[in-house]
């Protein structure tokens, strides 16, 4: 049987990553399966939800939403969401954590705060122009917009769709 | 103080002791279950990750604790990809066939969770670790003893009733990690506030997942979904005391799991099929182990086992060159079909499961299992 030192070291393993999520910092590989606790709350027959969508602008100078399978492909289709949490990959400069003093942290965190290089950002935007041309858009701008859906609970249907902010990112 | 140790001692060993009861087969079915993975492998999950080598520097925010974040700057480049893909079939082809099994399922496990490291490091951690997880325990399990091409030697390591239970507190404990935080926040009286509702219209609207049964589900009263959030976090709190219960109460959680996961398919298009492959691991396939040994026995069977999983290969490293999915072999890479295999492999591993809680056998008798091997004691 396993000696309780086995067991000890075990439950070491599997408790320190789940230690880490619980503080947003989830390590990988680690045991441990998806969580996603939020709710929607219903109120008057309806829920509100915030969704980020990609538009690209179409041959005809419209803006038309990206299929985030096909803009994706072969990576996979989720990801887009977690591209549009990141600022499309314009990462913006954050702070140091504990204002720098430690340098095995910044070296952690060295990819997190953002800052990239002109030749970093120059194959972002080659990257997503990629991207868009064999999407079949124009590959000058990309726009992410988050919307705040309104949905019945009634037939699941989205009854209004409000506006709440718009990036523009400039390829070009 | 040395009364508390042995009390310790004790306890641990009652824990495993009833988890192994409830968990263990042996080295016969494990090497029907080798196989069974192998094919899985080679034939239905067939991803290739050369397209992470595509993704630009700005992209890279890998876990900040993992060991990508401490040895590499960026993503990887084409040829190591190439490479890791290649040792990757070729490691599958080794388990599936049973060439030098510990070694290849060893091999995969490294570059499967080294690869996805590198995916991951796009910013978003898929959890599909409980398939590398189990790999690595089934290299301990001697589950390349028999039916094999090259068996391996037997060894102090192996034991299945040992690899088993290990899989099934991973199996506990990764459950229990989704649960705990879905308990504290889905849990309570509220009708009007739901957890399961934001994961459908996220997948819905935002996603845009096209489960099968969304339709019946967007027309279904709000207090449905919260039945479903009450339902989802008793299923994920409760693996660790369904083993602990019995062997019968342990493959009645595994089988209401493999149809939570059918279901979870069919109203949120969210196919965790991995799971369903750690799941069958705890079916006793020795009635079947004398027909396959059998089966191996025959030249035609041998040829056709060779040239199918030799096609395979082929397919996969065309792949692999191209960078292009080819889906399940053998089935067209379109959506449908491949939804449709998916849900037949669902009902299958589902109905396997329902059949195993009738056929639980009694409860193993301790001097048949290697409990006493020195492994990791």
């Amino acid at each position: 049987m396993y000696s309780t030192r086995f067991t000890f070291l075990l439950l070491l393993c599997l408790i320190i990553p789940f230690s880490l999520r619980l503080m947003k910092y989830e390590p990988y590989p680690a045991v441990l399966l998806p969580s996603g606790p939020q709710t929607v709350k219903k109120t008057q027959g309806s829920i509100r939800m915030e969704f980020k969508q990609v538009f690209g602008l179409n041959p005809n100078n419209n803006w038309k939403r990206i299929e985030p399978k096909e803009f994706m492909h072969p990576a996979p289709a989720a990801y887009l969401t977690n591209l549009t949490l990141k600022n499309m990959g314009f990462k913006e400069l954050k702070p140091h954590l504990f204002n720098g003093r430690y340098a095995l942290v910044n070296h952690f965190f060295r990819f997190h705060r953002g800052g990239a290089t002109n030749s970093n950002t120059e194959d972002l935007r080659d990257w997503l122009k990629g991207r868009l041309a064999k999407s079949g858009y124009q590959t000058s701008k990309i726009r992410v917009s988050t919307y705040v859906n309104t949905i019945s609970t009634a037939n699941g249907e989205i009854t209004k769709k409000e506006l709440k902010e718009e990036k523009y990112y400039d390829l070009d | 103080m040395k009364s508390t140790t042995t009390w310790i001692n004790s306890i641990n060993n009652r824990f495993w002791r009833t988890i192994v009861n409830s968990t263990a087969t042996g080295v016969e079915s494990v090497a029907v279950f080798r196989i069974i993975m192998g094919i899985y492998l080679l034939f239905v999950t067939t991803p290739t990750y050369t397209w992470i080598a595509d993704l630009p520097k700005a992209l890279y925010t890998p876990p900040i604790i993992s060991f990508v974040n401490l040895l590499a700057s960026d993503f990887p480049g084409r040829n190591f990809l190439v490479t890791v893909d290649f040792l990757m079939v070729a490691s599958i082809v080794g388990i599936v066939l049973g060439i030098y099994s510990r070694f290849a399922t060893l091999a995969f496990v490294i570059l499967k969770v080294s690869v996805l490291s590198f995916q991951y490091s796009f910013g978003k951690i898929d959890h599909d670790i409980m398939l590398p997880a189990t790999l690595a325990c089934m290299a301990f399990s001697g589950w390349g003893q028999t039916l094999a091409l090259v068996p391996d030697k037997r060894s102090k390591w192996d034991s299945p009733s040992k690899s088993l239970s290990v899989i099934a507190v991973l199996i506990g404990f990764g459950y229990f990690s989704a649960g705990i935080e879905k308990a504290i926040h889905w849990l309570n009286f509220d009708l009007n506030s739901n957890g399961t509702a934001r994961w459908f219209y996220l997948g819905l609207y935002n996603l845009q997942r096209q489960p099968i049964l969304a339709p019946a589900l967007k027309n279904a009263p709000f207090w449905f979904f919260k039945i479903m959030d009450v339902v989802g976090v008793i299923f994920e709190l409760t693996p660790i005391i369904a083993v602990l219960i019995s062997r019968k109460a342990w493959r009645i959680w595994l089988f209401f799991a493999a149809a939570f996961h059918l279901v979870n398919y069919l109203l949120f298009n969210i196919n965790f099929i991995g799971n369903g492959l750690v799941y069958i691991a705890f079916i006793n396939y020795k009635p079947v182990y004398r027909y396959v040994a059998n089966l191996t026995k025959s030249y035609i069977a041998k040829a056709l086992i060779l040239a199918a999983v030799g096609y395979a290969a082929v397919i996969r490293g065309i792949s692999i060159l191209t960078s292009q999915n080819v889906g399940i072999i053998f089935i067209p890479d379109n959506g449908n079909a491949n939804l449709y295999c998916m849900l037949i492999i669902w009902a299958l591993i589902c109905a396997a499961l329902f059949i195993t809680i009738f056929k639980t056998g009694k409860q193993p008798v301790h001097d048949d299992l290697e409990v006493v091997s020195p492994q990791l004691t």
